[in-house]
């Protein structure tokens, strides 16, 4: 048997092409061999091929430590895996297998490299993921710290100080518009007492503008009373002045036929004058009482004799029937 | 529920909300760069490996041509003269040049 066919090599002996050269990968039953087949020629190429020259040298031992220095890689040569088809990349957690199927001298695929690597960029990758993620997380943390307290000093305490003086505000005692703490939050508990204080300002505007009426309406009845007292005494002096005279005529002269009547007439008009001024007077705040027996039938009937003429005009019966009835009280008052 | 506690339970679903992103953000963008990083490193120490294995064919190849293209190896396929085999083929040739095959194949027998 031929070396060649020991070798398993493609025939030597193409008489289209005598010079043929070949190198790669082969098998051999010692393991991997790289091999390298040339014709021998004459420096000169000045004659015909003889015969070729192989040189082999097995990926092995001492071969594959040079090898394995020279590229800084850890990688072997071993037979192929059937189900191997180009390349598979084989990974976990700390490195990454690479099988890779080597082509052959003649075209076979007889063994593959296998390369293993540490996965570093992954793991130092992960490992400044996990500073990075926890950096962020921690400055996360921090801005929402930094916000929620932010918050609490910037908006809830002044909302709170609010509050509490919108309550030391209040004027009011009822449940309602108590302050209390657990009906929700700080905008709904100032809302809540922000309506009760505006209920209880417009309350108590309200009472107040009533309180004004009646100040004004006081002072009016009071300028009223005021004016009544000087009118009531001016015309009490011209009804003293009229009274006066009128007693002086009836004293000291006998008047004729019915004018002792009219006088009479005259003087018990002016002396109800009299009286109409002392009830201005009392209802001015300035009058006097005085309380004593009266018979009230004769002060309705002077009272009486007075309208009477009005009651005629307006059409109006009068049906009186006097009967004793005896009251204490101011005569002038009463009449 | 007070401000407070609504504000510290907005921020806390923020946190969350944020963290989530972040891991989301980190393993389909950042981690999946670093994987294709990885994978474009692997490629190139697989060239590298591999081109290592093609230049120690090459170098192999480069000795081999200074043999076959050599006079006194032309003459020996001729003749098969011993005095060629005893002085130029000797152990230390194939310890110093990590050998283990060296074969004159002469095609006329």
């Amino acid at each position: 048997m031929s070396l060649t066919a020991i070798l398993r090599l493609p025939t030597l002996s193409n008489d289209t092409e005598p010079n043929r050269a070949l190198k790669g990968l082969r098998g051999s039953e010692y393991g991997p061999l790289i091999i390298a087949i040339r014709p021998i020629l004459p420096t000169a190429r000045n004659d015909t091929m003889r015969g070729y020259l192989v040189f082999g040298r097995l990926l092995k031992g001492a071969v594959m430590d040079r090898l394995r220095r020279q590229t800084e890689l850890d990688f072997t040569i071993t037979e192929r895996s059937r189900d191997l088809v180009d390349t598979r990349r084989v990974r976990t957690r700390e490195q990454t297998t690479i099988s890779h199927a080597l082509s052959g001298i003649n075209g076979e695929s007889q063994y593959m490299l296998e390369l293993n690597l540490p996965r570093s960029i992954v793991s130092q990758g992960i490992t400044t993921i996990g500073y990075s993620l926890g950096l962020l997380f921690l400055t996360i943390v921090v801005v929402l710290i930094t916000v929620h307290r932010f918050f609490g000093s910037a908006i809830v305490q002044p909302l709170r100080r609010l509050q509490k003086s919108m309550v030391d505000f209040s004027i009011s005692d009822s449940p309602m518009t108590r302050f209390r703490p657990d009906s929700g939050n700080e905008l709904d508990q100032l809302s809540n007492e922000f309506v009760s204080l505006t209920k209880r300002l417009a309350e108590s505007l309200k009472q107040q503008r009533q309180a004004d009426q009646q100040l004004q309406q006081a002072h009016r009845v009071e300028s009223l009373g005021t004016i009544a007292a000087g009118v009531a005494h001016d015309f009490n002096n011209l009804l003293s002045s009229i009274l006066g005279h009128a007693e002086l005529i009836t004293n000291k002269h006998p008047l004729p036929g019915d004018a002792g009547g009219h006088m009479d007439a005259i003087i018990e008009a002016a002396n109800q004058a009299a009286g109409l001024t002392d009830q201005m007077l009392t209802y001015a705040g300035r009058g006097s009482y005085s309380a004593e027996r009266v018979q009230l039938q004769d002060t309705v009937g002077k009272t009486l004799r007075l309208v009477r003429p009005k009651l005629r005009e307006q059409r109006i019966d009068l049906d009186f029937e006097a009967r004793e009835v005896n009251v204490l009280g101011d005569p002038v008052q009463l009449s | 529920m007070s401000l407070s506690r609504k504000m510290a339970v907005v921020l806390l679903l923020a946190l969350v909300g944020l963290t989530v992103a972040s891991l989301l953000l980190y393993r389909y963008i950042v981690y999946q760069s670093y994987l294709e990083l990885e994978q474009r490193q692997e490629t190139q120490e697989l060239s590298r490996a591999v081109q290592a294995l093609q230049r120690e064919v090459d170098y192999l190849d480069t000795f081999l041509s200074d043999w076959s293209s050599w006079d006194d190896s032309f003459q020996y396929i001729k003749d098969h003269n011993r005095r060629f085999a005893d002085s130029n083929i000797q152990d230390s040739t194939f310890l110093e040049n990590q050998l283990n095959l060296m074969a004159f194949i002469d095609m006329d027998e």
